[in-house]
């Protein structure tokens, strides 16, 4: 049976729509739901899963700007229910709105809120890809600075947001800005970190957390962290949110040490934004992943950094005054976990060959893909990059590969992996009855905007993971890269129990992930 | 002439917060200033039209 | 200059703008371009074949009062001809309630914007319960009355206002917003302010006690009403001063032909953008109901243009009565406005929203990008001739009037 509603020229956000999706789905006697704005491509994805019939009526009246909500139900019960929870979603929306006598309205653009805010010095945009340079050009014309975590904005919006940017002197961190912490605020994805001496310019989201966790976990702090979007180091866009920064950054009490941390960037882009770093008083740590010569100037205070972990290990060691830590080898590692690296090793069968990464932060994938080709072979990698294979179908693995599951192609219409994890969990049940897998590489991202138990829901299947393949003779060797502090509203600590609990390997750092995957599954 | 983004860094963040409410809700048990804005999306047809005119002298 | 920048002078412009009620003189005296035979109508510009009746009808009545017909069968024909011509109101700096008309034997009130030192017009004078010539009424009735106001009222109020210099308008009408007025189709405080001053006027120049008897009888009479059509100089005034800057997206005439209803913006000429008028949703007075109504009609749109009327209703608790709300209402029409305007003008304040100045300077971007529209709240007008207005109601400028002119920037 089925049950349908479309409410006219009603927007909810997608996180609003995943939320009633989710708790219509949860519902006993309910088989398939969707909840989603009518627009085509919602439509057809609705076609896709099942949940239209061509007979559907309300198809030809629907529109973008309608909200539509369809569940297959089977069991009579569940229509009361069903009922309830719809009418109890759009009701809590006035409810929560002021009583009668307060006449407060909640501002409907940026313009009208500055007038009520006149304080407001930031704009945290979210609307989705294709409406958020108008946003953000109103907020700078308002001499706000902006945090865009839309993605899908045009490179030529980018450009003009921060053209205009530089006009107004304000800052654009994005699009596709995923983290910032900001005077102490943490924006978006982000963890809770001791405030101290180091900033952070990044153009990777995740890369900024594992960053900001390590100088955490090493003892240091963090001053500013500022994410600049993917494209900022590109040829078009020039550096201009990364110039910008480091301009007010270099002249910021509180900062002693500049972290500037990067990959795909432009090579002259680069060097010009290093130049400029060597004038600056404050020391510079740079880690830009890909570039084929370190980038330093040691006379001038510009030190390299081979990963995430590396630059926070030698930014910590400047704020402190103390030596430099030398570069993380593999063998380090390899001395290190000489015998869990064997154990593992020991456990295989001969049909067992490949190592398979599961990403939810981008970085992590950057990260991999730096190490991987210097032990695999024949590498896969979604999103396709030169000189890997081409994954044909990004929904299946083939021999060695890396996957970021946060890239549009899975993101799209659903909730980022970082927030939800049911897409990758998904995924996870599909690849353990591969049995040529040797090793699985997982991240976990703790922290604000993730999800409040990451390592309960995974560590079950990696449970029925392992129990599978040791069912076959065989043995699943799993390995998570946990990033997240111990002041995180997840638990650090209960998280990383969870998860080696299922015997998997937990790490607290991406390279080291990485590399060990590498060496396990190569050896 | 005062810096704004000098300014930002030192704080306190006053912010406007438009698109996903959800995603500042920690903000705000922080006790961070955060203004949320009741957004809705401009027609489809007149998206482009919009930001021909926003970014024109640009 | 950036759209930006046009935008910042043309609300600087508004705010200081200082509209003061000058003179009452002839049309044909004081109105550029104007001539014996030519008749001011309400805009956006039409073809006498597409006008609605009651338009038609002003225009017979305007053309009754220059002798120049007696009907208006006659009026088509001379119009056809080409012996009459017809032209719209805001392109000579004026301005009509409802369907207007004006012509060049007619009163108007002349304003004054003394900061810039631009001039507007407007007429016909409200005549309360009388044979309103504004709504389409060509009776007898409507033309003597309008006669009447030329050859007495007006040189009477003349002379009274030169001798006091003038009547403040931006004085009064933050005044009157004070009062409860809302100053479109709520005018009684402003009305009363009027009387006060004009009074004083009256007194000092020697009139006849008959004279005077008489003239205070009319205006008495039309107490509700009478600073509607002054107004509409004031707000024109004003608006004509931020009309005109290279880039500025601020919309500086709405009104209605009761056909169409067209929008007009600062930086995009003297052109209207127009779109079908509207159908008003309202109360209807006891005898009329929907089916008697005239699409909207009138050039008082420029009273919202300029921060009045439908963008003010807040200050207006009394017209929820009329219009079918409550006060919360009208303070939600207000608050939606301020989502759609560039300033708020501290000359008329509303103390409901603790002496908030009006939502000013409409931008067509703000529009588009919001999906809201001006609000108006007006009289509703019957679709033939001869009829009081019928009601009172809400509308909303159609948005396809500022999709049109964005899509001209």
């Amino acid at each position: 049976m089925n049950y349908s509603l479309v409410k006219e020229n009603t927007y909810n956000d997608s996180m609003k729509l995943m939320k009633l999706q989710n708790d219509l789905g949860s519902i006993e006697g309910v088989t398939n739901c969707g909840v989603a704005m009518g627009t085509p491509e919602n439509i057809k994805q609705f076609r896709k899963a099942g949940l239209i019939s061509d007979e559907s009526s309300d198809l030809e009246k629907i529109s973008p700007n309608d909200l539509w909500i369809t569940v297959e139900y089977s069991t009579t019960d569940a229509l009361s229910v069903i009922e309830e929870k719809i009418e109890n979603h759009f009701n809590r929306k006035i409810s929560e709105d002021k009583s009668e006598d307060d006449v407060e309205f909640t501002p409907k653009t940026i313009a009208s809120a500055v007038r009520r805010l006149p304080s407001a010095n930031l704009a945290f945009i979210s609307v989705p890809g294709r409406y958020a340079v108008i946003e953000a050009i109103e907020a700078i014309n308002k001499g706000l600075s902006v945090f865009m975590f839309s993605d899908n904005v045009s490179l030529e919006e980018e450009i003009k947001m921060k053209t205009l940017a530089e006009k107004r002197k304000v800052l654009v961190m994005g699009p596709d800005c995923g983290t910032a912490i900001i005077a102490g605020a943490p924006l978006g994805f982000s963890n809770v970190v001791r405030r101290g001496k180091i900033s952070i310019i990044a153009a990777s989201g995740t890369g900024l957390q594992e960053i900001c966790c390590t100088i955490h976990k090493m003892g240091g702090g963090v001053a500013q962290a500022i994410g600049t979007g993917g494209r900022d180091l590109s040829s078009e866009v020039g550096g201009k949110t990364f110039s910008r920064a480091l301009e007010a950054l270099s002249q910021e009490d509180d900062t002693e040490v500049i972290i500037l941390a990067s990959k795909h960037a432009d090579g002259d882009v680069i060097e010009r934004i290093v130049r400029r770093a060597a004038k600056t008083k404050k020391k510079i740590v740079t880690c830009f992943i890909g570039s084929e010569k370190p980038v330093e100037d040691i006379e001038n205070g510009v030190f390299s950094a081979s990963g995430f972990e590396h630059a926070a290990a030698v930014s910590v060691a400047l704020s402190k005054s103390e030596s430099l830590p030398e570069p993380p080898t593999k063998h380090t590692l390899q001395i290190e976990m000489r015998h869990t690296i064997d154990a593992e090793v020991g456990r295989f069968s001969k049909q067992q060959k490949y190592v398979r990464a599961f990403f939810t932060g981008g970085s992590f994938s950057d990260q991999a893909l730096q190490i991987f080709p210097d032990y695999l072979e024949s590498i896969s990698v979604y999103p396709h990059q030169d000189g890997f294979l081409k994954l044909v179908d990004p929904d299946a693995s083939q021999g060695n590969c890396i996957v970021d599951l946060g890239d549009d192609y899975f993101t799209h219409g659903r909730l980022h992996p970082i927030i939800d994890p049911s897409q990758r969990m998904d995924r996870l049940k599909r690849e353990m009855n591969d049995f040529s897998i040797r090793v699985i590489l997982l991240d976990v991202m703790l922290g604000y905007g993730a999800h409040p138990d990451p390592a309960g829901l995974l560590a079950p299947i990696i449970l029925e993971g392992k129990k599978k393949f040791e069912e076959k003779g065989q043995y699943l060797s799993v390995i998570v890269n946990i990033c997240g502090t111990e002041k995180d509203v997840q638990n650090l600590d209960e998280q990383k129990e969870k998860i080696s609990r299922t015997g998997a390997i937990v790490l607290d750092s991406s390279r080291k992930a990485a590399l060990l995957a590498c060496l396990i599954g190569s050896a | 002439m005062e810096d704004k983004i000098l300014k930002l860094f030192e704080g306190p963040l006053s912010i406007v917060n438009i698109g996903v409410d959800e995603l500042l809700d920690h903000l705000s048990e922080l006790n961070g200033e955060v203004l949320n804005v009741d957004w809705k999306p401009p027609s489809d047809d007149n998206l482009e039209i919009l930001k021909k005119v926003l970014t024109a002298n640009i | 200059m950036s759209i930006q920048n046009a935008n910042e002078k043309a609300c600087e412009r508004i705010i200081n703008s200082h509209p003061v009620w000058k003179e009452v003189r002839l049309a044909g005296e004081v109105i550029p371009g104007m001539k014996k035979n030519l008749i001011l109508h309400t805009g956006p510009s039409i073809e006498w074949d597409r006008m609605c009746r009651p338009q038609k009808a002003a225009i017979t009545a305007a053309m009754m009062i220059e002798d120049l017909c007696e009907n208006m069968t006659e009026a088509e024909v001379l119009i056809k001809r080409g012996e009459v011509e017809l032209d719209t109101t805001q392109n000579h700096h004026a301005i009509g309630p409802m369907a207007g008309p004006i012509s060049a034997s007619m009163a108007v009130g002349v304003v004054e914007n003394v900061t810039y030192g631009n001039k507007a017009f407007a007429a016909p004078f409200n005549t309360g319960r009388k044979a309103p010539i504004y709504t389409g009424n060509m009776t007898k009735e409507a033309v003597d009355i309008q006669k009447w106001i030329a050859d007495v009222w007006a040189p009477v109020t003349n002379e009274a206002l030169i001798k006091m210099g003038g009547i403040d308008g931006k004085v009064l009408a933050g005044k009157a917003l004070l009062m409860g007025d809302e100053l479109h189709n709520r005018n009684i405080a402003a009305t009363s302010l009027f009387m006060n001053e004009i009074t004083r006027g009256y007194l000092a120049i020697d009139l006849p006690r008959d004279t005077l008897v008489e003239v205070m009888d009319f205006m008495m009479e039309n107490v509700e009403m009478l600073w509607a059509t002054p107004h509409l100089a004031v707000c024109k005034a004003t608006m004509d001063a931020a009309h005109g800057i290279e880039n500025c997206t601020v919309v500086t005439n709405m009104a209605s032909n009761g056909v169409e209803f067209g929008v007009m913006v600062s930086g995009l000429g003297d052109e209207y953008f127009t779109a079908p008028a509207p159908a008003v949703e309202g109360l209807y007075f006891p005898g009329y109901s929907a089916q008697d109504a005239n699409l909207d009609l009138g050039g008082s749109r420029i009273k919202e243009t300029a921060g009045f009327g439908g963008m003010a209703l807040a200050a207006s608790p009394s017209m929820g009565l009329l219009l079918g709300g409550n006060t919360r209402d009208m303070v939600k029409h207000t608050m939606n406005m301020y989502e759609i305007t560039l300033t708020e003008n501290p000359a008329y304040q509303i103390p409901f929203l603790d002496f908030r100045g009006v939502p000013t300077a409409i931008d067509i971007v703000k529009v588009v990008q919001t999906g809201l529209t001006p609000v108006i709240d007006t009289a509703i007008n019957h679709k033939n001739e001869n009829h009081p207005f019928i009601g009172v109601g809400v509308v909303n400028a159609p948005m396809k009037c500022f999709e049109k002119a964005l899509r001209s920037m």
